[in-house]
């Protein structure tokens, strides 16, 4: 009985040595991390794969924020070769850290040249697109016989007292892209209007799930009827919905969005340089990025690629919103976060 | 005087003790023997108030004490198995029923010392109890039961286990310690040689169900 | 037999070496998984600027205070909630007994993350983002502590010292006050300092139920590190947190001496319960069993409800597609965990029960690995091993490592008293048989402690198997946790997905109920074997 018990640990103990290194010795494995939410259709890689013998392995390593610190804390001696999820938020913090190799991709003409241009060395590629908003719940508005907010000065007014949840953007990256909108709405009045918003009960919650799901009257049995997320949880909410109905429970305030650019980059210290410049140039092909809107509801990066029918129907692409360069984002976040802490959280 | 008379006890549906009855005069000592599993232990727990009784009185000096708590029926119990307090050392494991009665410290321990001295046990006061052989164990047992001076000790099984000098010379000791102080003792026994040197009577206890 | 039972082997010279032997391994371990990361993260992060920033900022002080008061107050709850259940299952033998007391572990298993999120859906609106929240939710994780750690202190305490002590004239109040007090209180503080580092260092718990406005020293650790990005001061609060608690655990173990353990042989054979406890007996039962499974129902409600409507959808889905993977990597990773984790354990259990003034050190190292901050020895292994054939960021076993020292207080707890109680008297007959030290653990001790490995074997597997957050840190893909599953589903869009993730919760309850199970199962095989 002891000796089994014995024998019974030692093979655990070699299997446990053993089973982490089997790479393949054909083919180059390059390995991708991504955040959480990085959830492409199964098997697209398969053509790259087989055009380039260039094998992809998925590592997704929490939110964007996690992800973004162990990058930093890793810079010069990566986990993965490729880092997908890096937005506009955040990208000073990994560009400050020299975290990436530059690279110009062979589609970079047909890409959209106002992201292009917030990493004009080309450290990091962008990838996506995606606006966050205040989405509310149509029904509710159209019950009560109110009209829907259609800017961030309305929010502020009772009419909306007791209506609006927001995830903290001091741990959610919808909560501080709203913080930045409004920002860039009232520049240094929006200290002025966060004291409104507070004084007309507006809830912080801690994520952006907790705000939707927990909160929002179109997805949950809370109280809130407007509440900040993306410009593509419409179609989310009509194409996830099962049967789909005919148009979707929620809308979007156009005018309150804010423009996130989600960036890939290759990580500076990896061994297959060339394999990742090539997985780069993939990602942001329309191959892949024709996969993007319906698998990760955020907007192709790549003009040339074709946005399913579906996604064009009930996804709002709002004309003119709100931004504020990365670098200004980059030098005063922490001391807006601050100045936020101090009016609402504490 | 201890009377019992008629005693039931029942553990579940289970008659553990039926019908028994049993009379000890003051300063006298009884020897209850039995086959094991008779009920012996429960007679004396039943006595001291450790287990419910279904039916029947037991009295002390006229006074039925069948509901009485067992804190406050006066009646010493000394277990087979000691039952020393691990978190005391000997002499406050023998100086306890002194100071529930509050009985002030240094008053309590020249007490408890003179009880140590009465069991051989001077020098072990501060031993910690894991530390004690069998019949040292089994002394300071003795010592911290009579130490609370009660009306009537019960002994179960208090010598087994012991090796045969060591058999002799406790008995020896225990026989002088209730001669002088007169003590009323029910003994609980297997053995039969050892009631007879040390009780003036003997009973039978048999199996309830039998 | 011996009629007294000691706590040691008896040969000092071969317990001394043992004891030594096995306390260094385990000084090792926790040095080279816990103390080189966090030195190495405060090496390469933290600036002087960092400390005085930190320590001179008023916000740091409000989180010390918050946290402090939170905690005790939780404990305090606690102890409240589960005083009865634990009197109950420690003091008496009754039918469902052992069934009662697996439900009462099961909370404590799950990922916070979870239970937060039930908690949410059970409590109504008017107490979310209450400190009310925040403590029911602690005390509803702590109660496995109290039942387990005073419960079975209360299962080995002889009934008969009662008996005994009344005997001699001390009423049932001066029982308590004299005897049984005086006896369990180790264990009480022993369960107290469990749990205010639990509390203390409470995480997914604070953030979800207790709100963005409130926050610990841990979770601020984490909205630091990952939220702004400053490393260097979150590693800087790590360290306070870190020396804070080992002042404050230093003044519990002050206060309530932990006594050596006065336990017998075997543990004592139960008293039935008498007749007229048992209304109230199963008064204490069902309201522990409704506190502890309602959470868990909602769990499990939610999981067939797609929105409004009864879907069986997110189970369909879960079997298709993550689960298989997540399972896999789950039950690889718990088992590996155990493995290295029992035998861990053993060791620090040897330097235990062999060590006088060392093995208190090393009971209260063990303590110490809960007081580390997850975030920061994550972020702490993540820059410490990362070169050439040190480079373990992408194994999957570095999340097992990492289980072992989360479960190592636990499950040392499991163990020694297990130890201790093993008769003298084997000892002494092995002895005259020849065998050395080594031979003698081996035939005697193994053997003899083979349900309580079973059972420290079967907690350290359902830790591990709940885990998350130096699973999150840690967690590869094909090697995704289930409780980091959970997370990853729950802050993704759609309802199928939400409806998913508390499928995969109420699976993986099911699965750390099995897990608690054996151990039971272990357990009552040891009661056999201890001769009941």
């Amino acid at each position: 009985m002891r000796h089994r018990f014995l024998i019974a640990l030692v093979c655990l103990a070699t299997t446990a040595c053993t089973a982490g290194g089997n790479g393949d010795a054909e083919y180059v494995t390059l390995r991708l991390l991504a955040h959480d939410s990085f959830t492409p259709t199964e098997g697209i890689f398969d053509s790259f794969t087989e055009e380039t013998g260039i094998a992809v392995e998925i590592v997704r390593g929490g939110d964007a924020g996690t992800l973004v610190t162990k990058a930093v804390l890793a810079s010069g001696n990566p986990e993965a070769d490729v880092l997908w999820g890096v937005d506009n938020t955040l990208l000073s913090r990994v560009l400050d850290a020299d975290v990436f190799v530059p690279h110009v991709s062979v589609h970079r003409d047909d890409l959209d040249q106002s992201a292009v241009a917030l990493a004009p060395n080309g450290e990091v590629t962008p990838v996506d697109s995606g606006d966050v908003c205040i989405n509310y719940d149509k029904a509710w508005f159209s019950e009560r016989n109110i009209t829907p907010p259609l800017t961030l000065q309305a929010i502020s007014s009772p009419t909306y007292r007791n209506l609006l949840v927001v995830p903290n953007p001091v741990s959610s990256s919808p909560g501080l892209a709203f913080l930045l909108a409004s920002i860039a709405e009232f520049g240094d009045g929006w200290q002025e209007w966060w004291m409104l918003l507070r004084d007309n009960n507006v809830l912080i919650v801690e994520s952006w799930s907790d705000a939707y799901y927990g909160h929002f009257t179109a997805a949950s049995d809370g109280s809130r009827p407007l509440v900040v997320s993306y410009a593509t949880s419409p179609p989310a909410e009509v194409l996830f919905a099962n049967p789909r109905p005919p148009e979707a429970p929620t809308a979007v305030a156009a005018l309150t969005c804010f423009r996130q650019y989600e960036f890939a980059g290759i990580l500076r210290g990896t061994k297959h340089e060339g394999p990742a410049r090539l997985l780069i140039d993939f990602l942001v092909s329309p191959k892949f990025q024709n996969d993007l809107p319906l698998t990760q509801f955020v907007w192709p990066i790549n003009t040339n690629s074709n946005v399913p029918q579906e996604f064009l129907d009930y996804a709002l692409r709002p004309e003119n919103p709100l931004t504020i360069d990365p670098v200004v984002i980059a030098t005063r976040r922490a001391e807006w976060l601050d100045q936020f802490s101090d009016i609402m959280l504490r | 005087m201890l009377q019992v008379v008629d005693l039931t006890v029942q553990r579940g549906s289970r008659r553990v003790l039926e019908g028994v009855s049993l009379s000890v005069q003051s300063g006298e000592r009884l020897a209850v023997h039995g086959p094991s599993g008779c009920g012996k232990t429960t007679l004396l727990h039943a006595i001291a108030g450790l287990v419910d009784i279904q039916h029947g009185v037991i009295r002390i000096d006229e006074r039925d004490i069948s509901h009485v708590p067992a804190h406050q029926r006066d009646i010493g119990l000394v277990f087979q198995d000691n039952q020393l307090f691990p978190h005391f050392d000997v002499v406050d494991n023998v100086a306890y029923s002194l100071r529930v009665r509050g009985m002030a410290k240094e008053e309590r321990r020249s007490v408890a010392q003179e009880w140590l001295s009465r069991f051989s046990l001077s020098g072990l006061e501060h031993r910690r109890i894991t530390e004690l052989s069998g019949g040292e164990a089994k002394r300071v047992a003795l010592a911290r039961t009579m130490a609370g001076a009660p009306r009537v000790v019960l002994l179960d099984e208090p010598l087994s286990g012991l090796d045969d000098s060591l058999h002799e010379q406790l008995l020896g000791d225990l026989r002088e310690v209730f001669d002088r102080l007169g003590t009323t003792v029910v003994h609980v026994t297997h053995d039969r040689a050892e009631g007879a040197a040390l009780c003036q009577r003997t009973m039978e206890l048999t199996h309830p169900d039998r | 037999m011996n009629l007294s039972t000691r706590n040691t082997t008896t040969d000092p010279i071969v317990r001394h070496a043992i004891g030594r032997w096995a306390a260094g391994a385990v000084v090792l371990w926790v040095t080279v998984f816990l103390g080189l990361p966090i030195t190495v993260i405060t090496a390469g992060n933290v600036a002087m600027d960092d400390v005085t920033r930190v320590l001179t900022q008023q916000s740091t002080w409000r989180l010390v205070w918050f946290s402090t008061w939170q905690a005790v107050l939780s404990v305090l709850v606690t102890f409240v909630i589960s005083g009865p259940v634990t009197w109950l299952i420690g003091r008496h033998q009754f039918h469902g007994r052992r069934v009662l007391r697996a439900i009462s572990t099961v909370s404590f298993l799950l990922p916070s993350v979870v239970v937060a999120t039930a908690f949410l859906a059970v409590l109504p609106r008017s107490l979310h983002y209450t400190v009310f929240a925040v403590i029911v939710a602690h005390a509803y994780f702590n109660i496995a502590v109290v039942v387990r750690v005073v419960g079975a202190r209360l299962e080995l305490l002889e009934p008969q010292l009662a008996g005994v002590a009344r005997t001699l004239g001390a009423s049932p109040i001066v029982v308590m006050r004299t005897i049984t007090w005086p006896l369990v209180r180790g264990a009480v503080s022993s369960a107290a300092s469990v749990m205010f580092l639990y509390c203390f260092t409470s995480f997914a718990v604070v953030r979800v139920l207790g709100g963005p406005r409130r926050s610990t020293l841990e979770s601020d650790i984490a909205l630091r590190a990952f939220g702004i990005g400053d490393v260097g001061g979150a590693t800087v609060l790590a360290l306070v947190q870190l020396a804070y608690i080992c002042v404050v655990v230093g003044i519990i173990r002050l206060l309530m001496r932990s006594d050596i353990a006065y336990v017998r042989a075997a543990p004592p054979v139960l008293p039935a319960l008498p007749h007229q406890c048992r209304s109230i007996a199963s008064v204490i039962g069902s309201v522990t069993v409704v506190f502890v499974v309602t959470p868990l129902v909602a769990l499990f409600w939610r999981s067939l409800h797609v929105r409004d409507r009864m879907s069986l959808e997110a189970w369909r889905s879960l079997f298709d597609t993550a689960l298989a993977e997540s399972l896999r990597a789950s039950a690889r990773t718990a088992l590996v965990a155990g493995v290295l984790g029992t035998l861990l354990c053993c060791i620090a259990t040897l330097a235990v029960v062999h060590l006088r003034r060392g093995g208190r050190a090393i009971d209260a190292l063990t303590l110490l690995t809960l007081a580390m901050s997850p975030v920061t020895v994550g972020l702490g292994l993540i820059v410490t091993f990362d070169s050439g054939w040190f480079d373990w960021r992408d194994r999957w076993w570095f999340v097992a490592i990492a289980h072992t020292l989360v479960a190592f207080p636990l499950a040392v707890r499991v163990l020694v008293p297990a130890w201790r109680t093993t008769p003298v008297g084997l000892h002494h007959a092995a002895a005259v048989l020849g065998a050395n030290g080594w031979r003698r653990l081996v035939d005697v001790d193994l053997r003899r402690m083979r349900p309580a490995l079973v059972a420290a074997l079967g907690l350290i597997i359902a830790v591990s198997l709940g885990e998350f957050g130096a699973a999150s840190m840690l967690s590869r893909d094909g090697a995704e946790t289930m409780p980091v599953a959970i997370n990853r589903l729950l802050s993704r869009t759609g309802d199928v997905v939400r409806a998913q993730a508390f499928a995969m919760a109420s699976l993986l309850v099911v699965v750390c109920t099995a897990a608690l199970i054996v151990v039971e199962s272990a357990m009552k095989r040891g009661d056999h074997a201890a001769g009941r």
